[in-house]
Formats: structure tokens, C-alpha cells, sequence
């Protein structure tokens, strides 16, 4: 019989006593502004913020909702703040190259200073610019200009008029230029009147024209060099108005940026432009034709916004003055929301853009500071993680559309100056995507090269202990929630401890800390309380177990119908309850099953049955090839292994994987070698290894739980337990009802270290220890296993003996 | 309230051929046609004289657009006529439509200027544009003794390439009698709100200046315009240009009057930049 002790009460759960706790309620406690537990992560995020260098980016992966952006923001912010303020971007229009916009830097805070003071100025041209065109001066000038014209025109045609009047010849303008033709009496001479004539005047009068052609010729070529004469006193006419205008606005502005080369430089190459487009100015809106709707205005008054337009300026980021440096985080990381986009207006069914169009994306505004983003929501991103990468490889911003990037289309865009980048980024994530990202991107290793690591759980010694229940206190007091009482801050703790699945840790996981201690506030004001007690923290536990527990029940009720076969009680011949997890959503229950197992004369195999239906997963099929060498090893040392078994979980319909229960299909194979039955009342899980040792597997409190439950249903008798590995103690955090049994004597939780501690406790058999000659007492369940082999090998040897006799019978007859 | 002084016009034409252009003087008149509430015609005259000059096989075209001189047959003439005359019609008709005014379009065939030219019956107001017009002698159509006391004198706009007329108005004021008509005519046509028109007496005897200038100055007084009384000047070219201001001035003056019949004069007034507003 085994000599194997049930645990106590006491190991069965670690107890938080909540008279250790000198406080009425946590309103008494201070609060804790250090994130707890997280030493590691912290170290690294301070020195990841700290070092400037390229590639010092940092990934912080740790669990979901562990306050992982809360904790970094906490660092970060302050840290932030002591930065100087970086500088303000913008794009103005480059008046050499209009597709490729120029960037203008300026000091921290003074772009919407400046885009301002443009605006001003776009206002001011209009009027002061029309005004000098409509001045009575102007126009002096430029009907002179164009008087001039006129008369040089009129004067060289008048002075080759002259000439042919001499010869009663006149100059006529046609619809497309001039002509010489014989005059008569003032009248153009008509083809009768010049067919009367007598052939030597015909002739003087053609030799006359002839004469004359060449002069028209010179003449009319004269007409082109008038014309541009005209045009360029007019263009010199315009720029002089347009200069006197604009030179003292803009005189003005400089005055206010005199300290910023940058701004001069475009200062001047706005008044160079404005003077040279100043002909648009001339033409006031309210000159212009009435009726025109307002996106199809007269192309001079579009040209004139044009131009005005170009002077302004598009400020990407303006920063606040105090500020100190931009902590950024884009909850939406597109490639547009990253790096910033060109948009397009619809003119006419065309899509135009300009330099007034392009958006800043996160890393401008975050430039000369830091950027916080989601690793998942990146990665899912199409372009964008190799967009970010990008940028931060070659140091600069540079604006392209997803389109530009995949060369789909040929939509007229612009190609701005790219942004110098000076940022650091902090990708957040879990633990898979970093791992991922390290074997997989060759990148990722070059750019991100802090990993912050935030742990799930802390070791919950006595130091931590009063810092959690401040950490405890601390979310109350920001989710600002009802305080808690010592009572209830121990079940707190040990909820945590529960989720940590260790006793000697709690878990770190701020999220669920929150959402519990948000539940017992719920409870506590329900009832009407102003403090969170034990009592509605254990609610707020049972509600949200019975929020998700519907499939658990809906089992349950499948066992107590007997449609899930499961027995509590009797003893069996291979047939054993094992152990599962089921995990649905945040919540996980114990699901027990019977294995059975079956046996007979083979050669050496053990058919795992899930695995052969494609329903085991790879770790259940190493657990069955691991149980299986044990056997060989142990049993097969003298003799062939000449059986065949089948192992299979019964009634389970879906996957099956993890090792957690090859101890028990080992037991299940033994009881049906050795045909000792084994006892229904318990239940056992735990991996074994090739040498018999029982090893720690996950889920053990929900395991026990969900085999109690059963028992409970079906009424327990004192007799029904479950085998745990002896390693598992550790993590042992039952509920009050399985204490409560064990308490009474009612159930029972059996630590086990080896698979022979495990069946002799199940067969009330002692599991006996082989001799030198690998022999097992024969009245142990070892010994009854091998003399069961060795029936199974001699059969298969007679068999075989006889099966060649028979061969060799038909060779000599035949 | 309108003057009853005023004269009414219901029915402008604004003559036009191969060397206007059209686009300045349609809007001048358009504008004046709104103004007035009066109905627009416009009209392309074919030159008799250049017509002809298409029946000469012998006479070549030069144009500044073309390298070398082309023969100009009579039909090729009248094709570019007919297209010179479509494309001022559509032009017509836009801004008819734009500015909401009544506008109809002739083409006759006639000397550009003549009073035969102007086919619409009742016209109230003609406009012309003189632009190059002093290369054909024909265009000192104005002379008032060749159609006086057949029908009844009616003005005659001048226009000299310009847009807008909103240069300074000036009378050219030769006798007491013809002052009344030009101011009437004057304000009503093209004088806006507030702006003052010049009178500038032109008398040729210095010892009438007083007794004029007195008597202007009582009709100015009666005026509902604002008006100016200048001191006089000689009829000369050279002097009256001297008293304009820089910019183009609209000059007014009496169709009949004795400015009118100096032919010198005349034609200096006429090859100036100023526009011209007969009465």
C-alpha cells in the first residue's frame, strides 16, 4: 500500500490575513507611484529613453493589460518634459519646382506665427496690389505705354501710306494682315475700273505695288518687335507697381524674423515671385464678370489665388513653446497616419494637389521626441512596418503614398523635401511579436535595441506585500472607487495569487486588478456599502465565474445525465479519470475525462488513438511515445515487448493536446497489463518522464476543481481525490469549497513524485522494485505487468514457432 | 428720378469690320447698353473697298503670321470676312446673354462709318471703334455737312481700343448752344455717380471768352450733373491735348458744332488716344 500523505488544508491555498493589515481602509494608504514588480522593464526604459543613439528604440512586450503604455508614460513623460522644445516644420512652395515642395524649419512655436503673418499678407496684396494697379498713376503710365504702341504702329504703316500715295497706291488691312491696292478718287480701284485701263498704267500701277512690297514686307515684320517692346515696358510697368506694394508688407514681416535665415530666404522668394506674377493683381473680384459660380471663377482671378496661395505657408507642426519634447501616441498606425499624406482635391474631374496639401503624420509631430506604438496594430498595417523602418533607417521623413510605394497609377503628386527625423520609438506588444520580429526581421535587431521586458507576476515576499496593497489602494484611488477594507484586500491578494498560479507570487497583471476591484466596487454600492469588503470582492469573483461559466455547467449536467460516462466511485480495469483545461475566452475549468486503455499480444506498439484520428496534438503524442519507452524500458529488457495497446480519451470529440496526462494513461496501461483494477474516486494529472518521474503541468487548481465539482455532484463519500505532481504543491490556490471537503475529511489532494507512487496509491497495490535481475515481486502491480509481457512474448514466440513449422510443412510438400 | 432733359436710347449699334476690336468694344457697349436698359445690335460691315481689292489678281497679302506674301483671291476674302463676322457675333451674343440685355447681328456690305452702314431703323446710339482706322481715308465719316438735315443727328461713340471708359469726361465746348446737348448726352450715356465732367470751352476770338464762360457757368449751375467750367482755350490740337489729364479722357463734343468742321483739328482729335463722344 502506498504511504503517500494528502496535503494539508494549509498547503492547499496561501491565505493573506487581513489582520496583519493596520488600516481601518485603504484611504489611509499613499499611494504608489512606482509601478511594482517591474524592476527590469523600468531599468531598461530608463536607459533606452536615456541613450540618443540611432537604434536605441525600444520594444516593451509583456502581457496584455499588464499598464504596460501607463508605466512607460510614466517614465517617458516626465523625462519628456525636461527636453528642449523641437523645432516647428512646415512646407512652403518652391517657386522653381512647384512638384517638390521646400521644407522651412523655425523656431519651436512661431509657424502659425508666420502662417498667420502670411495670411495677413495674402489679404493685403489683394487690396494693395489692385489699389496701385487702379491708381490714376498706373494708368497714366500704361496708356502711355500703350499709346506708344499704337502711334509707332500707326507710324510706320502711315509713313509707307504716305509713300504710296504718291503713287495712288494705299495700304488696306485685311482680316489677317495688309495689302497694297491702286487708289482712285479715296476708293480702292475695283478689278472693272482697272480692267479698263490701259495695259502701261496696268503695268505701272503692278510695278508701283511691286516696288512698295518690300517696304509692307519690313514693315509688318517690324509689328512682332513693337509688340514685345510693349509687352516688357507694360511687364517693367507692373512689377514697379506690384514692388512698391509689396515691399513694405513684407518689410514688415521680415523686421519680426530677422534672427531666421531660413524665413529671410523665403521672404525674398515670395517677393520675387508676387513681383513677377504681379499682372493677376490687376483685376479686382469685383471687377470680375458676375454669375460664375465659385469653383469656376475667371482664370484670372484663379491665377491671382494661385499666386497667393503659393506665398502661404503649411505648417506640419507647431509646438508649444513650454512644452518641452512631444510624447506622441498613434492609436491608428497607418502608413499615412505615420508618415504624414498628400491629398488631392476634384477640379473639374481631375485630382489636382499642392504643398498646402500635405498632412503631417505621427513621426512629424512626434520628431525631437519620442513615439508610442501598438506592435500589433503596426505589423497588421499593410506598408507600415516597413514604412516605420524606413524612416528611421535613413533618418528623415519622406512623404509617399501607399500608390507611390506599390508605382500603382499615375496621379500627379508631389514629391516634398524630406523632414530630418530625431525620434524615438517605443513599439509596444506581446512577448510572441517580439521573439517573431527578432528571429525573422533581420531589421528589427539594428533598430529596436532595448528590449523592455514587463514580467506577469512578482514574488509576493513581505517587503512587496504592503507595496501591492498600496498598488491596491492606488487603483481604487484612480479608478476612483469605494476603498477597501483589510477583508477585502486580502481575497484581492489572494485573487492575484490565484492568477499568478504560485503561491509564492502575485500576479502583476494591472488589468484584472482593475476589473476586480471595479466588480466589488459595483457590488459594494449595490448594497449600498462605502467600503469594498471580502464580501464583495468573493462576489465580484462568483459573478464573474458565473458570467462565463456556461459550458462548464452544460458539462456538468452531461456527466450528472450520464451522457459523459464518469465514474466517482468503484474500481475499474484499465480505466482512469484524467484531467483537462478547457480556457474560454478569460476563464478556464477543469474538464475530467476516462481514459481507458486496452491491451494485447503485438509487436511493441501503443496506439495513441487521438493521434491516429488527427485529433492529438503534438505534445499528447510525445507524452504516449515518452509513457511507452517507459514501459519498454522497464519491462523489456529481456524479452521483446510483444503487445499492442490503445490509449483514448472516451467521449472527446475535440483536440486533444499537452503531456499533462500521460501519468495517467500510464497508469490506465498498467492496470490493463497487470488486469488490477483501479479506483474511480480519483483523479490524477501529471507528465511523466522516460524514467517514471512525475512533472508539473499548468491548470492544477482548475484541474482539482473541476473534478470536485463532479464529485460534489455526484456526492462525495470520503474516498474521492485527486494525484497531483508533488511539483505542483507550489501552485495550489483551491477554492473555499474544496478546502472546506479536504477540511472535512472529504476529499483528498495526494502530491505524487513517480508513477509508482501513483499506482500503488490508485490499485492499493503495492508497485514493487525490480531486483538485480530486473525482476518485479510477483504480488506487486510491476510484477503482474511483466509476467503479463512475458505471457504475451512466449504466446508470440509459439505462435511464431508454429506459424514457421507450418511454413517449412508446406516447403517440403511442396 | 430720370432727367427729362435726358435723350432716350432704346436702340444702340455698335459697327465693327475687319480692324476693330471687337472684344473691347462689345463691352463698352454692353456695359452702356445695360446702363441705358437699351437694345444692342451689332454689326460687321464687309468693306466695299476691300472687297474689291480681292477682284485684283495681282495684289499680295503680308501678315506678320506668315512668311512670305500670299495671293489674296476674292473668295478666300470673303471666307475669312465670314468667320471674322461668326466669331463677333458669338462674342456678341455671350455677352448678351451674361449681362441680360436684348442683342441682335447684321453683316452688311457698305464703307465702314457710313450712316448707310447702320441698317437698324430708329438707332438711338452708334459706336464705333477706330482702331488702324485712319489708314482708310474714308473714315472722316463724321463730317457733319454730308447727311445734315436728311435725319435727325444722333450720337456717334468713338472708341480707341479701350474696355471700360472710366477715363475723365471732358467737353470740348465750342458755343453755348451745344453745351446742353453734350451734358445731356454726356451724363446720360457714360458719366457715373459723382464723377465731374469738364467743360473746356475752345473759342477761337479771345473777346467772347467772358460773355461764354459767364453763360456756361449759369447752364452748369442749372445742370443736375456736376460740372466744372474750365478756363478757355484755342481750338488747336496741341493746346486742348495740353489741358487733358494723362490718363484717356472722354472727349465730347458737338457733331455739328464748329469743332467739328476744322478738318485739321478733326482728324488730330480723331488719331488721339481719347475716345470720342459726337452729339
Amino acid at each position: 500500500m502506498s504511504d503517500i500523505k494528502e496535503l494539508t488544508v494549509a498547503q492547499l491555498r496561501r491565505r493573506y490575513d487581513p489582520n496583519s493589515f493596520k488600516f481601518k481602509d485603504t484611504r489611509e494608504l499613499k499611494e504608489l507611484k512606482e509601478p511594482l514588480g517591474q524592476d527590469r522593464a523600468i531599468e531598461a526604459i530608463r536607459f533606452g529613453i536615456g541613450v540618443r543613439h540611432q537604434g536605441f528604440n525600444l520594444f516593451a512586450f509583456g502581457p496584455s493589460g499588464a499598464g504596460k503604455t501607463e508605466i512607460i508614460r510614466l517614465y517617458l513623460e516626465p523625462e519628456a518634459a525636461k527636453k528642449s522644445v523641437p523645432d516647428d516644420w512646415c512646407y512652403v512652395n518652391n517657386f522653381t519646382a512647384a512638384d517638390r515642395p521646400k521644407v522651412l524649419r523655425l523656431p519651436a512655436g512661431r509657424a502659425l506665427e508666420l502662417a498667420g503673418q502670411m495670411e495677413n499678407l495674402a489679404d493685403e496684396l489683394r487690396v494693395v496690389i489692385a489699389a496701385g494697379f487702379e491708381s490714376d498713376e498706373y494708368r497714366t503710365r500704361l496708356d502711355v505705354i500703350i499709346h506708344h504702341l499704337k502711334l509707332r504702329q500707326e507710324k510706320i504703316f502711315e509713313d509707307l501710306n504716305e509713300k504710296a500715295a504718291k503713287k495712288d497706291i494705299t495700304l488696306v488691312r485685311t482680316p489677317t494682315g495688309f495689302v497694297l491696292a491702286p487708289v482712285r478718287e479715296g476708293k480702292v480701284l475695283d478689278p472693272a475700273a482697272f480692267a479698263e485701263l490701259t495695259d502701261e498704267d496696268k503695268e505701272k500701277i503692278k510695278s508701283d505695288i511691286s516696288s512698295l512690297e518690300g517696304d509692307l514686307q519690313s514693315t509688318v515684320r517690324m509689328l512682332p518687335e513693337i509688340e514685345r517692346e510693349e509687352r516688357q515696358e507694360t511687364r517693367k510697368l507692373n512689377r514697379e507697381v506690384t514692388s512698391f506694394a509689396v515691399d513694405h508688407l513684407l518689410d514688415d514681416i521680415r523686421a519680426k524674423w530677422k534672427d531666421c535665415k531660413a524665413v529671410l530666404a523665403f521672404l525674398d522668394e515670395v517677393q520675387e515671385y508676387v513681383i513677377g506674377h504681379g499682372d493677376v493683381f490687376r483685376l479686382s473680384t469685383e471687377q470680375a464678370p458676375a454669375g460664375f459660380p465659385p469653383g469656376m471663377m475667371p482664370d484670372y482671378i484663379q491665377q491671382r489665388e494661385q499666386v497667393i496661395s503659393n506665398c502661404q505657408v503649411n505648417v506640419l507642426v507647431c509646438q508649444e513653446q513650454k512644452g518641452g519634447a512631444p510624447v506622441v501616441y498613434e492609436d491608428n498606425p497607418t502608413v499615412e497616419n505615420l508618415i504624414g499624406r498628400i491629398e488631392h482635391l476634384s477640379q473639374y474631374g481631375s485630382l489636382i494637389t499642392n504643398f498646402r496639401l500635405i498632412k503631417s503624420g505621427a513621426l512629424h509631430r512626434a520628431n525631437g521626441g519620442y513615439l508610442i506604438l501598438d506592435a500589433r496594430r503596426l505589423l497588421f498595417q499593410p506598408f507600415a512596418w516597413e514604412t516605420l523602418k524606413r524612416e528611421l533607417r535613413s533618418r528623415e521623413i519622406r512623404i509617399e503614398s501607399v500608390s507611390q510605394m506599390m508605382s500603382l497609377g499615375n496621379m500627379v503628386s508631389l514629391q516634398p523635401e524630406t523632414i530630418p527625423l530625431d525620434v524615438k520609438v517605443i513599439l509596444i506588444g506581446d512577448p510572441n511579436i517580439y521573439y517573431l520580429l527578432s528571429q525573422q526581421d533581420p531589421d528589427f535587431q539594428e533598430l529596436f535595441k532595448v528590449p523592455v521586458d514587463f514580467d506577469d507576476r512578482m514574488t509576493a515576499s513581505k517587503e512587496v506585500i504592503p507595496l501591492y496593497v498600496r498598488l491596491i489602494a492606488s487603483q481604487a484611488r484612480l479608478k476612483k472607487l469605494l476603498p477597501l477594507d483589510p477583508s477585502a484586500v486580502a481575497l484581492v491578494l489572494e485573487r492575484m495569487t490565484r492568477l499568478a498560479g504560485d503561491v509564492e507570487k502575485l500576479s502583476s497583471h494591472v488589468r484584472s486588478l482593475a476589473d476586480l476591484l471595479s466588480e466589488a466596487d459595483h457590488w459594494a454600492s449595490d448594497r449600498g456599502a462605502d467600503v469594498i469588503s471580502g464580501e464583495d470582492v468573493e462576489r465580484a469573483i462568483d459573478a464573474h465565474i458565473h458570467r462565463s461559466d456556461r459550458i462548464r455547467e452544460r458539462m456538468q449536467e452531461q456527466i450528472k445525465r450520464g451522457v459523459i460516462m464518469l465514474d466517482t466511485t468503484g474500481e475499474k480495469v484499465g480505466q482512469i479519470n484524467g484531467l483537462s483545461v478547457l480556457q474560454l475566452g478569460d476563464f478556464a475549468f477543469g474538464r475530467p475525462s476516462r481514459i481507458t486503455a486496452r491491451v494485447q499480444i503485438g509487436r511493441g506498439h501503443v496506439i495513441d488513438i487521438e493521434r491516429e484520428v488527427e485529433l492529438g496534438g503534438p505534445l499528447h503524442s510525445k507524452g504516449v511515445l515518452i509513457l511507452s519507452n517507459l514501459l519498454a524500458a522497464r519491462f523489456a529488457q529481456t524479452q521483446p515487448l510483444s503487445l499492442n495497446a490503445s490509449l483514448v480519451f472516451e467521449q472527446s470529440y475535440g483536440q486533444v493536446d499537452g503531456d499533462s496526462a500521460s501519468s495517467t494513461e500510464f497508469y490506465a496501461l498498467l492496470s490493463a497489463l497487470a488486469n488490477v483494477p483501479i479506483r474511480q474516486s480519483l483523479a490524477v494529472t501529471g507528465s511523466t518522464n522516460q524514467f517514471g518521474e512525475v512533472q508539473a503541468i499548468g491548470g492544477v487548481n482548475e484541474k482539482i476543481e473541476g473534478f470536485f465539482d463532479i464529485c460534489l455532484q455526484q456526492g462525495l463519500n470520503g474516498e474521492q481525490g485527486v494525484l497531483i505532481p508533488a511539483s505542483n504543491v507550489p501552485n495550489l490556490m483551491l477554492n473555499d469549497d474544496v478546502l472546506a471537503a479536504v477540511e472535512r475529511g472529504q476529499f483528498h489532494i495526494y502530491p505524487i513524485k513517480t508513477v509508482d507512487e501513483g499506482i500503488s496509491l490508485l490499485t492499493g497495490m503495492s508497485a514493487g522494485e525490480a531486483d538485480a535481475e530486473g525482476q518485479y515481486p510477483k504480488d506487486s502491480i510491476n510484477g503482474q505487468v511483466q509476467a503479463r509481457l512475458k505471457l504475451f512474448a512466449d504466446s508470440a514466440k509459439k505462435f511464431a514457432r508454429e506459424q514457421n513449422g507450418s511454413e517449412d510443412e508446406k516447403l517440403k510438400n511442396g | 428720378m430720370a432727367n427729362p432733359n435726358h435723350p432716350k436710347y432704346r436702340r444702340i449699334v455698335v459697327q465693327i469690320d475687319t480692324s476693330s476690336s471687337y472684344s473691347e468694344v462689345f463691352h463698352v457697349a454692353v456695359d452702356i447698353a445695360v446702363k441705358l436698359g437699351a437694345e444692342l445690335h451689332g454689326v460687321f460691315v464687309e468693306d466695299k473697298n476691300l472687297l474689291n481689292i480681292g477682284g485684283l489678281d495681282f495684289v499680295r497679302e503680308f501678315s506678320q503670321f506668315m512668311p512670305t506674301a500670299q495671293n489674296l483671291d476674292s473668295s478666300r476674302l470673303e471666307e475669312q470676312l465670314k468667320a471674322l463676322a461668326r466669331r463677333a457675333r458669338s462674342q456678341l451674343e455671350q455677352e448678351a446673354v451674361s449681362r441680360n440685355i436684348t442683342a441682335g447681328f447684321h453683316t452688311v456690305r457698305e464703307e465702314f462709318g457710313s450712316e448707310s452702314a447702320t441698317i437698324v431703323a430708329d438707332v438711338d446710339l452708334i459706336i464705333i471703334e477706330r482702331t488702324s482706322r485712319s489708314l482708310l481715308p474714308s473714315t472722316l465719316f463724321l463730317l457733319p455737312q454730308d447727311k445734315a438735315g436728311q435725319q435727325a443727328v444722333r450720337p456717334i461713340l468713338l472708341l480707341k481700343g479701350d474696355r471700360t471708359l472710366s477715363g475723365p469726361l471732358v467737353v470740348l465746348c465750342d458755343s453755348q448752344g451745344s453745351l446742353q446737348s453734350c451734358l445731356n448726352v454726356g451724363s446720360s450715356l457714360v458719366q457715373t455717380e459723382k464723377q465731374e465732367i469738364l467743360v473746356l470751352p475752345c473759342i477761337a476770338t479771345a473777346s467772347d471768352d467772358g460773355l461764354l464762360v459767364e453763360n456756361l457757368k449759369g447752364i452748369a449751375r442749372d445742370a443736375a450733373a456736376n460740372i466744372r467750367i474750365a478756363s478757355p482755350v484755342k481750338p488747336e490740337a496741341e493746346v486742348i491735348f495740353s489741358r487733358l489729364s494723362a490718363s484717356n479722357n472722354l472727349l465730347i463734343l458737338a457733331r455739328n458744332g464748329t469743332l467739328t468742321r476744322d478738318r485739321i483739328l478733326l482728324q488730330k482729335l480723331i488719331e488721339s488716344r481719347h475716345p470720342i463722344l459726337f452729339v
